[in-house]
């Protein structure tokens, strides 16, 4: 009868702070395909400043970064979230890539180790998501084990996800590629740039939290 | 000289996934392609990338290239 009893009061507490628990969006993606971008302009267009900077040279994010309650309006729905910004997920990461980039030996190792750390983050914050934006680079081919890696992750955890085929700007864009190699989840082709097609990121995003 | 090392489901299936992750990783870190017969569960798929992250931390290693074949079955 005790247990019985513990184990109800447990489940009540258990709901209540469930409840109560912020909710969490998670931009995820490989590198350099606009997760910050994008962070940028949500924080933009909602907060009034933006949250990560911004680099060609990849992994410019690495370490979690965190938006706290963050409201988005469309027509006369409301939400308000805690954005997570993550550090991109690669499967190599070598020191001399960042050379190329312009980076001395001493900043390009410093910068593979925080990024070989921000991976590990980043995976392991995968857990706390209660919906994820995955950020793809929308001039490059989709079918990377990284994209398959991730998506296939959020699936097995039950994560609701929008993918966004980003950088639509660009002339090599192909949204129909991000579609055709994720048939079964919401695409939305923008550029989280100039904010191209962004009220239709809002709207799918309504769409998966609710 | 390039060196193709086949691992075949039998090997594998009967370790648990850490295992079988460091199995994969100890075979790349010998500059071999690795041919796996079978295929990782997503979670473990993860999990190769944390432990390559680590790798690559504490030593000279670079990471790897992961592609996976799926073979549709075609009824005839």
């Amino acid at each position: 009868m005790i247990k019985i009893l513990k184990s109800f009061i447990d489940r009540i507490f258990f709901q209540i702070f469930q409840r109560k628990r912020d909710l969490k969006i998670g931009l995820y993606g490989p590198p350099n395909g606009g997760k910050s971008t994008l962070a940028n302009k949500i924080c933009k267009d909602w907060l009034g400043e933006e949250m990560s900077s911004v680099s060609k040279i990849p992994h410019e994010t690495r370490e979690i970064r965190i938006k706290e309650k963050v409201t988005v309006k469309s027509g006369n729905k409301e939400l308000t979230f805690n954005l997570v910004d993550t550090p991109g997920i690669a499967t190599k990461i070598d020191y001399e890539d960042f050379m190329k980039k312009g980076l001395k030996v001493k900043d390009a190792k410093k910068r593979a180790k925080e990024a070989t750390k921000g991976v590990i983050d980043a995976i392991k914050w995968l857990d706390e998501m209660d919906v994820v934006i995955v950020v793809l680079d929308s001039t490059e081919n989709p079918y990377s084990q990284v994209n398959v890696t991730i998506v296939g992750n959020l699936a097995a955890r039950k994560i609701p996800v929008v993918i966004v085929a980003n950088k639509t700007d660009l002339r090599k864009s192909s949204v129909k590629k991000v579609e055709a190699a994720f048939p079964q989840y919401d695409v939305v082709g923008i550029s989280a740039l100039n904010g191209n097609n962004i009220e239709e990121f809002y709207e799918s995003l309504f769409n998966r939290v609710r | 000289m390039l060196t193709l090392q086949f691992i075949p489901y039998n090997d594998i299936n009967s370790l648990t996934p850490e295992r079988r992750i460091k199995k994969l990783i100890n075979v790349v870190k010998e500059n071999k392609i690795v041919l796996m017969q079978g295929r990782l569960v997503p979670e473990e798929e993860s999990t190769l990338i944390e432990r390559t992250m680590e790798q690559i931390k504490r030593s000279n290693f670079k990471g790897i290239e992961i592609c996976t074949y799926i073979q549709k079955l075609i009824q005839i």
